[in-house]
């Protein structure tokens, strides 16, 4: 599924229709270059997941790894920093991949093997000026159902 | 009092020996030093590991040049967070062992907090102030009350300016992080040169957001090419840094006003930023406000200024009970409780 953001208020907004539909367990890999709304679509995110904690999302390319409390923990990584899997292995975040809380993963390029086999996939591409193409791809039933929800949210026109 | 303080919440890994939280008798950071000479010339990063491998060391030469022994040692100051729990762990673990081994108390205090006092190992400043910390990981303006009392009045909302400085110079081609490359090429350069964004400058808050001036500068050099050195590059660099400035200013001004604070602070590795200090000075000068930065040495993370706090919690006996543990996610406005743990 491939969706058009014209500003970064829209990729906020479709950050946040998919917050409301996520269930424990769930991963987002984002993936794409500086500057592709990832940061501020994984703040529409958090924002229907966790409003309580909608201030404190920023980038956690320094942090690497920010968590926001809320009724389901918030994961949100950044590795841009990193060099490889090994580093992400190192620091231990596999356990929180495979925890009860919700992974939002900026740089998912670097995860290479460590990156979970069922997910979904979020790729940011510059269309010039504030335009962004943003492409969902999911792997493994969950996330295949939660995209499936997600397309038809849109097919509604539900956001946007 | 004497006390040992320790940092190992992000990059670096730090030890200093500070007396009556104002005098450094030694302050050791690791990548500053030939520590990971002996330890096969790794560069200490994010990897707990790497805190691992350096701590010791970096601890025995803060003794060994305070000309101090361990049994000398008073309290033992730690960062107890926010930062990745690994790396916490490896210095906060450190710092129990050795507190208990004396029988003596450890403390543990906020990474921000120590940013914040670090000024006051130079000369001490007067209750209440603003702060403003700007690092790669911060972007922030607190209403400092006291030790322990704060309350965070604006944050970013994407970037930090410490990561705008550094993410920029990545694309213009520098090494990562760039922002000493990019202070040091701004001061060639034009800083009218190149329009760009100054993001949220005038939304009436006292949020930040850099990401937008990092995609705008990113536009910019996908149709204009730089090369390093050269006079375009000292443009952009110095158009870039006027950018971060100009809202660091408006901002800070605006939080002048509706604290109603005469005293700022401004700390922070971006705080060794030249465009920044001169920003804050002329500011401070116009507001009629008095303005601490300290020294490019203590802006960057330490451990001395951990030992500002430390000592002051020490001397009053608020230091941390046994079963406390490091805390990931800290809000600076929640330190206080510690005082009620």
């Amino acid at each position: 599924m491939v969706v058009l953001s014209r500003s970064a208020d829209q990729t906020e907004a479709i950050g946040r229709a998919l917050g409301a539909l996520l269930h424990r367990g769930a991963f987002l890999a984002l993936f794409g270059d500086l500057g592709g709304g990832k940061t501020c679509f994984a703040r529409g995110v958090v924002a229907a997941l966790a409003p309580e904690s909608a201030h404190l999302v920023a980038s956690p390319t320094y942090a690497i790894m920010n968590e926001y409390p809320g009724p389901l923990t918030v994961y949100h990584f950044d590795f841009f920093r990193l060099a490889s899997a090994d580093d992400i292995l190192e620091l231990g975040f596999d356990d929180c991949f495979h925890g009860s809380g919700i992974c939002i993963c900026e740089w998912s390029e670097r995860l290479g093997a460590a990156l979970p086999a069922d997910h979904l996939s979020i790729s940011f591409a510059h269309q010039g000026g504030d335009c962004r193409r943003i492409a969902f791809e999911a792997r493994g039933k969950v996330h295949q159902e939660l995209l499936a929800r997600l397309t038809a949210q849109r097919d509604r026109q539900e956001f946007l | 009092m004497l006390v040992l303080a320790i940092e190992t919440s992000c990059d670096e890994t730090a030890a200093a020996v500070v007396r009556d939280g104002r005098e450094i008798l030694s302050s050791i950071v690791s990548s500053q030093i030939a520590v990971h000479a002996e330890y096969g010339g790794v560069v200490p990063e994010i990897a707990s590991r790497k805190h691992l491998e350096a701590i010791v060391p970096v601890i025995t030469q803060a003794l060994r040049e305070a000309g101090v022994e361990l049994s000398a040692i008073e309290g033992v100051v730690v960062t107890r967070g926010p930062g990745l729990s690994g790396a916490l762990l490896v210095g906060f673990s450190v710092a129990r062992a050795l507190a208990f081994a004396c029988g003596i108390p450890i403390i543990g205090v906020h990474h921000i907090e120590g940013h914040i006092f670090a000024s006051f190992l130079e000369k001490p400043v007067e209750f209440p102030f603003l702060a403003l910390v700007v690092s790669g990981g911060h972007t922030h303006l607190y209403q400092v009350e006291g030790f322990g009392c704060y309350t965070t009045l604006g944050r970013t909302i994407d970037d930090a300016a410490g990561e705008a400085f550094d993410k920029s110079g990545k694309i213009m081609g520098l090494a990562y992080p760039a922002g000493a490359r990019i202070d040091a090429l701004a001061r060639g350069g034009d800083a009218a040169a190149v329009h760009l964004p100054r993001p949220m400058i005038h939304d009436g808050t006292l949020r930040f957001s850099f990401s937008g001036l990092k995609t705008a500068l990113m536009q910019h050099v996908a149709k204009h090419p730089v090369t390093i050195p050269g006079q375009a590059a000292s443009d952009l660099c110095a158009s870039f840094q006027q950018a971060v400035c100009d809202v660091l200013e408006s901002k800070t001004r605006a939080a002048l006003q509706q604290s109603g604070a005469v005293r700022l602070v401004v700390a922070g590795g971006v705080a060794c930023n030249s465009g920044v200090r001169s920003t804050m000075a002329r500011l401070a000068r116009q507001q009629g406000i008095e303005l601490h930065i300290p020294s490019p040495a203590l802006c960057g993370d330490n451990a001395a200024m951990l030992a500002v706090a430390g000592n002051h919690y020490l001397a009053r006996g608020l230091v941390s009970s046994p079963d406390q543990d490091v805390t990931a996610t800290w809000e600076m406005d929640r330190v206080k409780e510690i005082f009620r743990e």
